[in-house]
């Protein structure tokens, strides 16, 4: 060490530190040492710790950081569900009859851009229909069919008015 | 390199004798080498002996476990210091979470309740043992960055350089925290000056 290029202001603090007692290791240091060094061998390492430690941490972090701060800025919005009492009732129109379906469709029309109106035959179609099959007798299904022939001609009479 | 006797290896021929071939008795001799000024060294920085001695014994473990990660482009009393030197700063970091809780706060109206210390009356200065605590409890008030540099340029007498790549700052502020910490001690042991 150079004192010569020392600050001269610090001679005496530097003269004091100097002049110090060197502290050493107790005589028994490297027997102690040994010991240490064989109980660190041997001694398992935690899996928990390995897990945790910082050349495992900082990566897991860093992942979880950006995970959140991409859908923290990046808002995915939610498919918005329609509120069922505004939207209008979807309309079946292969049950629905010629003026009557035209009349019932005015509305939805005024409303709706390109809503085809379908007349119908009056024909009810039974297919992808959901309801229970009945076995009726002969006797039921003609007293059905002559029920039948009632109401259209119910619903043709109101119609002409 | 067989012929020459182990104890004749530099530190770093040793520390690669004990790289390639495992020789423990290269590391023995390195022990040898570097326990007294560590545990002078580390001393001095944390003020308590047992500390010291149980930081120097986790240095060298280290160094132990730790063998292959030392690479020979820097000197090998450069690594060994470092890694003692942090050891003994997280010791010192310990500490302080630990003493968290001064006695001053136990006022009932913020008075200070400081312990008066009789030791540092200068007429009791003239006991070298007492000379010698008063100047290790001067060094232990000086900041820890300034303490650090000021041990190991005044008291191991390593140089500027070498303390800079333990310390990993530049040089100019080593000298600049050296010179800091000398002039606190300066303030601090006037009395002794006296002598």
């Amino acid at each position: 060490m150079d004192e010569a290029r020392e600050d001269p202001q610090f001679e005496d603090v530097i003269k004091v530190l100097k002049g110090l007692p060197k502290i050493e290791a107790h005589p028994a240091f490297e027997m102690d040492l040994k010991r240490r060094i064989n109980r660190a061998a041997h001694k398992p390492e935690n899996p928990l710790r390995r897990l945790l430690s910082p050349s495992r941490l900082v990566p897991s972090a860093a992942v979880a950081a950006a995970a959140i701060m991409i859908l923290f800025f990046f808002k995915i919005p939610a498919p918005q569900p329609d509120d069922p009492l505004s939207v209008d009732p979807e309309v079946r129109q292969d049950l629905l009859s010629g003026a009557s379906a035209e009349k019932y469709m005015f509305d939805r029309m005024e409303r709706s851009d390109g809503l085809q109106i379908a007349s119908s035959s009056g024909n009810i179609v039974k297919s992808g229909l959901n309801f229970r099959q009945i076995n009726l007798s002969p006797e039921d299904k003609q007293k059905l069919q002559q029920l039948k022939e009632k109401f259209k001609e119910w619903i043709r009479s109101s119609d002409s008015e | 390199m067989t012929d020459r006797n182990l104890s004749d290896y530099t530190d770093e021929e040793l520390i690669l004798e004990f790289q390639q071939n495992n020789t423990v008795e290269a590391f023995e001799i390195l022990v040898k080498r570097y326990k007294n000024p560590l545990t002078n060294y580390v001393f001095r920085f944390v003020g308590d002996i047992e500390t010291s001695t149980d930081i120097v014994q986790e240095t060298m473990v280290k160094v132990y476990r730790n063998k292959d990660s030392y690479k020979s482009i820097a000197k090998f009393s450069t690594w060994i210091y470092t890694i003692a030197g942090n050891l003994a700063k997280t010791e010192l970091q310990r500490r302080k979470r630990r003493n968290f809780f001064s006695i001053s706060s136990y006022g009932e109206k913020n008075e200070q309740f400081d312990i008066p210390d009789e030791q540092y009356r200068p007429d009791r200065i003239t006991d070298s043992g007492i000379k010698d605590e008063i100047i290790q409890k001067a060094l232990m008030n000086v900041s820890d960055a300034y303490r650090d540099m000021v041990i190991l340029r005044d008291i191991q007498e390593l140089s500027y350089e070498e303390i800079a790549e333990i310390t990993g700052v530049t040089v100019g502020t080593v000298k600049s925290r050296i010179n800091r910490g000398r002039a606190q001690l300066q303030k601090m042991l006037k009395d002794i000056y006296k002598e």
